[in-house]
């Protein structure tokens, strides 16, 4: 029997009872989206970090901290997540001083002329605009990083010229919290920034009157005028959570606040230590980025590259992917089960037939193809539902999702992703399943004696 | 495709039974339907296995036909022993050497008349333009040209045993075993089946059937064999009977 001949004779049966068949078919097709789906999350979540990443250039910048991060403790949820090395002593922590930031630049110069390096620099403020407020993490950059992806073609306005300009960007979901419309009517107005700070006065009185501290916290609050310069690109916006204010980094230098690692300072009396909490280097290319990484490293110094970060990250992606992938293959399987089902059903129909076409020359493998085939098309038809049922939902759930990540952080993420080889393998697989599902109804209709057969009524 | 006829004739019958027994082991008690039997059918033969409910007869058409083997003896059709044959070799054997027709016609009710007659060749791995062609012919040569693209349902008695005649012929087999061709027909239809037959018959295929109507094998059959309890109690060859039969 060719392949046409069984493929015409097992559709044209399994048209016979189209309703059992139906349902069999979207038990499978269902089955298949659901781990159509589960995949695809995974996949997505993947994809858009690895696009966010790559569209912003950001696999070509290095980050060096004062201790050593073991990414892959972080990672696996260890109690103990960051260890302290150092060139020679493994506790010794590197304080990041100017004079390393200097080195670091020096170092850069020599091996990847064009890097940015600049000390990071985060801290809290609350922005004002009129009578609305809302509390904003600011972060100070060069004005050189406006040659970089993400800053380079922001959304509107310009990035600030130099480093000490009077100029601020920030996210499009901060200018509506502040009543801006649009980017358009945003830009070129003038926000006021408030910090919070330590009062040398006020410090000095709880030190020396510990009883005076219930008048309250030795902080002072300081306003300063910012004139809005542009307004951020939606990939750049992608990776904060959306509330994000950048101010020139010299221009950081005289504001007075309160970062988070002065904050940690304070709690951390005893160690005496002070500096940048992170230095940033950019490059321009992978292979200076790696080349710089590894000069930085023998220095002693601890830099982490966001490729490091990214194979760590893509590690838990594959547990993650593994997991759903797992809950999507036991809901095909209980589909298939219906396969099972179906056939056998099948089979009691059609057991005088068989018998008939055993009689007149059917062989054991013809029987067992046709009901092999018939197993694999319920299999295929599914396959194919399921992509088309999973896409659908994806689609469905990725819009819903959108609506709340948008109001959040003023973007929208592809939570799906739906590569050619995933939409093979989940046919191909279901086509696989449902053989398997078939073997034993094909091997029980193939022992079918067609003299018992022909006697049944 | 089986050798010709003729080339076979020279050497040896074309069915010899021998020594053939079949007990059934039904609820641990062991049944003979068939004690020792054995005869030999000539090619162009017309042969009446005829008896009474329970004389074994329907077992020796299973046997014969392939569809069961023997629990004792050797059955040699063309040649070659059947009896021990592999379940593949069995299927080749039933789609190749013989032509089944039933009393309940046995055709398969979602197909149109042509793919019920193409069926043997589906199995043979003949293209569909081949099957199309052969079975327009045999639905021709049955008299049913107009029911081509007919389905078991739309078609009368006759009609669907004209079919299942066609369909036993279509492989052009050794001989056609035909078990009681004419039990499920009204009167007026078997005389249009028994013609059939005989034309086959008059074409030179050797023909088996097997019945409880003696005088229909009376009619049709240049021998009868007739079965008792498992055994045949006689075997006679009849060869007038033909002209006898259905001057028309």
């Amino acid at each position: 029997m060719s392949f046409i001949d069984l493929l015409k004779f097992a559709l044209a049966n399994l048209r016979r009872a189209k309703l059992r068949t139906g349902l069999t078919i979207l038990g499978v097709a269902i089955g298949t989206a659901a781990l159509m789906a589960m995949v695809s999350y995974g996949s997505g979540l993947q994809k858009t970090f690895s696009d966010e990443f790559s569209d912003l250039e950001l696999f070509n910048t290095i980050r060096l901290t004062p201790s050593k991060v073991d990414l892959s403790t972080i990672l696996s949820f260890s109690k103990k997540t960051v260890k302290t090395v150092g060139s020679n002593d493994p506790k010794k922590e590197i304080v990041l001083t100017d004079s390393v930031l200097e080195r670091v630049r020096t170092i850069s110069q020599l091996i990847a002329p064009n890097a940015i390096v600049y000390p990071e620099v985060i801290f809290p403020c609350k922005v004002i605009f009129d009578t609305l407020e809302t509390v904003v993490m600011t972060e100070a950059l060069p004005a050189a990083l406006n040659t970089v992806a993400g800053y380079r073609d922001i959304r509107y306005g310009s990035f600030f010229a130099s480093d000490s300009s009077s100029d601020v960007v920030v996210s499009e979901i901060l200018l509506n919290r502040l009543g801006f419309k649009t980017p358009e009517e945003a830009v070129g107005k003038t926000i006021k920034l408030v910090t919070i700070s330590l009062d040398a006065q006020s410090l000095m009185n709880v030190t020396m009157l510990p009883a005076q501290f219930g008048s309250g916290l030795p902080i002072t609050e300081t306003a300063y005028d910012f004139r809005i310069g542009g307004v951020l690109s939606q990939d750049i916006q992608k990776l904060s959570s959306g509330f994000r204010l950048i101010m020139p980094i010299q221009t950081s230098a005289s504001v007075r606040r309160l970062n988070f690692l002065s904050t940690i300072e304070l709690l951390r009396q005893n160690e005496q230590k002070s500096g940048y909490q992170a230095i940033i280097v950019r490059a321009t290319n992978q292979k200076e980025t790696e080349a710089l990484k590894a000069a930085l490293e023998a220095i002693g110094l601890n830099p982490t590259s966001f490729t490091d970060q990214f194979e760590e990250f893509k590690k838990l992606f594959l547990l993650f992917d593994l997991a759903l992938a797992v809950i999507g293959t036991i809901a095909l399987v209980v589909a298939t089960l219906g396969i099972t089902n179906t056939m056998i059903m099948s089979i009691m129909e059609r057991y005088r037939e068989i018998g008939i076409m055993k009689a007149v020359g059917a062989g054991d493998g013809d029987v067992r193809n046709i009901f092999f085939v018939e197993s694999a098309a319920i299999g295929l038809l599914g396959g194919i539902g399921g992509v088309v049922i999973g896409r659908i939902a994806a689609e469905i759930v990725s819009a819903l999702a959108n609506i709340y990540v948008s109001n959040q952080a003023g973007v929208k993420l592809n939570f799906f992703h739906f590569p050619l080889w995933l939409i093979l393998s989940a046919v191909g697989f279901s086509v696989a399943v449902s053989l398997l599902a078939g073997y034993y109804p094909a091997n029980r209709a193939a022992k079918i004696e067609p003299v018992e057969a022909l006697r049944y009524q | 495709m089986p050798e010709s006829d003729a080339a076979r004739s020279s050497a040896q019958p074309l069915i010899v039974v021998k020594d053939v027994g079949r007990v059934y082991n039904l609820n641990a008690a062991p049944v003979a339907a068939l004690r020792s039997v054995s005869f030999s059918v000539e090619s162009g033969d017309f042969v009446a296995i005829v008896g009474k409910s329970g004389s074994g007869k329907s077992t020796l058409l299973n046997l014969i036909g392939g569809m069961d083997k023997p629990s004792t003896g050797v059955i040699t059709v063309a040649g070659k022993v059947i009896s021990e044959m592999s379940s593949d070799q069995l299927a080749a054997y039933r789609r190749q050497s013989v032509g089944m027709i039933f009393q309940s016609f046995n055709l398969i009710a979602n197909m149109s008349a042509w793919e019920n007659v193409a069926l043997p060749m589906l199995f043979s791995g003949a293209s569909e333009s081949k099957r199309l062609e052969r079975a327009k012919t045999l639905l021709d040569m049955v008299g049913l040209s107009h029911r081509v693209e007919h389905r078991p349902t739309e078609l009368s008695g006759g009609e669907q045993q004209r079919v299942a005649i066609a369909r036993a012929l279509v492989n052009d087999p050794y001989f056609l075993l035909a078990d009681e061709p004419t039990g499920n027909l009204d009167s007026r239809t078997s005389d249009e089946i028994v013609r059939l037959l005989q034309d086959i018959h008059k074409q030179g295929k050797t023909v088996l059937m097997i019945t409880h109507d003696l005088s229909l094998a009376e009619l049709l059959a240049t021998r009868i064999i007739t079965l008792k309890d498992g055994d045949i109690i006689s075997d006679d060859t009849r060869s007038d009977a033909v002209p006898k039969a259905f001057n028309h």
